[in-house]
């Protein structure tokens, strides 16, 4: 096997995939930031391994999953206060396509905050990256009934607050 | 589309039952629309704009790590089989070259051979004689030739 190959063809491509999702369980930059690092350093070194591992791509997911989830626990345990809302870029850090207004943005950013860490990243990874409900299953080690529930629950509560503020 | 179809699309995005196709013509049906499902629309909006959020540059650790350059070693084996080839080839030319050197014995009857050794020698010294009576002649002649020399 090709590690090297692989590594630059298959999972070093994925990085930024991988930042947005840690970013939407620990909604801080430099946190998500951290976490896709050291995914990326994890894999390479434990490549002897790879040969074992089913799906390389859902296996990437599920370690960003659990180092976002033991990064957000060791900062809430520290009485570390998640300010509400994504931790989002400032205008001048690259050109984004605005569709809707910061305000709006923000609004939303607010409501998302409240969803639990399940409900966020079921969410992010069908409505931003547009993964079937399997691919998300495989993803983060749910039942499909787990992510459709959470999905329906997510999206009710998100409507619910939303309805009330726009 | 109709009212009733939106709502029934709506309700099935919400409980997680829309396909990949039916969340394209919800979305599409709702810009049309900006009454009633303006949350929805926002949401869209926005779930499009965090696709696009800049990130930040990873170090790729396979590309930090430079393969290792393997170092040539050869192996004893080798040198030793090398050594046994060169002796082989060394012996080889030897053996050889001491075979052409040794003559092979041309008589078979030892008084004809001591006959002929015999008259070889006589030619031999006949013509060391001839060379000798030969070389006392020039050296006359040069003695000669001293002696006009010391005259004048």
């Amino acid at each position: 096997m090709n590690y090297h190959q692989v590594f630059n063809d298959e999972v070093f491509p994925l990085s930024d995939k991988l930042y947005r999702f840690s970013l939407s369980i620990v909604r801080k930059n430099d946190i998500a930031e951290d976490v896709v690092q050291e995914i990326l350093i994890k894999v390479w070194e434990k490549r002897e391994d790879w040969k074992n591992w089913r799906n390389m791509d859902a296996m990437l997911f599920t370690m960003t999953k659990n180092l976002s989830l033991d990064k957000l626990k060791n900062k809430n345990n520290q009485l570390y206060t998640i300010p509400e809302g994504y931790d989002t870029e400032s205008d001048s850090a690259g050109p984004v396509q605005r569709v809707i207004s910061r305000d709006v943005e923000r609004i939303i950013d607010k409501a998302i905050a409240t969803l639990n860490e399940v409900q966020r990243m079921v969410i992010h990874l069908r409505d931003v990256e547009g993964y079937t409900y399997q691919e998300i299953a495989d993803k983060t080690d749910l039942t499909m009934a787990q992510v459709k529930v959470n999905l329906h629950r997510g999206r009710l509560e998100l409507r619910k607050k939303l309805q009330n503020q726009l | 589309m109709e009212n009733k179809d939106l709502d029934i699309l709506v309700q099935k995005y919400v409980e997680a039952q829309t396909t990949p196709e039916e969340e394209l013509v919800l979305k599409s049906a709702l810009t049309e629309r900006k009454d009633e499902y303006d949350d929805l629309q926002a949401l869209f909006g926005y779930f499009s704009q965090q696709k696009s959020i800049k990130t930040p540059q990873f170090v790729n650790p396979a590309f930090q790590e430079s393969t290792p350059v393997k170092r040539k070693v050869i192996s004893m084996q080798w040198v030793a089989a090398a050594a046994a080839i060169a002796i082989m080839v060394v012996a080889f030319f030897y053996f050889n070259q001491s075979n052409a050197v040794t003559s092979a014995d041309t008589f078979t009857d030892p008084q004809l051979a001591a006959e002929n050794a015999l008259k070889a020698l006589e030619i031999l010294s006949s013509e060391i004689n001839r060379g000798q009576s030969i070389a006392a002649d020039q050296l006359k002649e040069f003695e000669n030739l001293n002696k006009y020399l010391n005259i004048f």
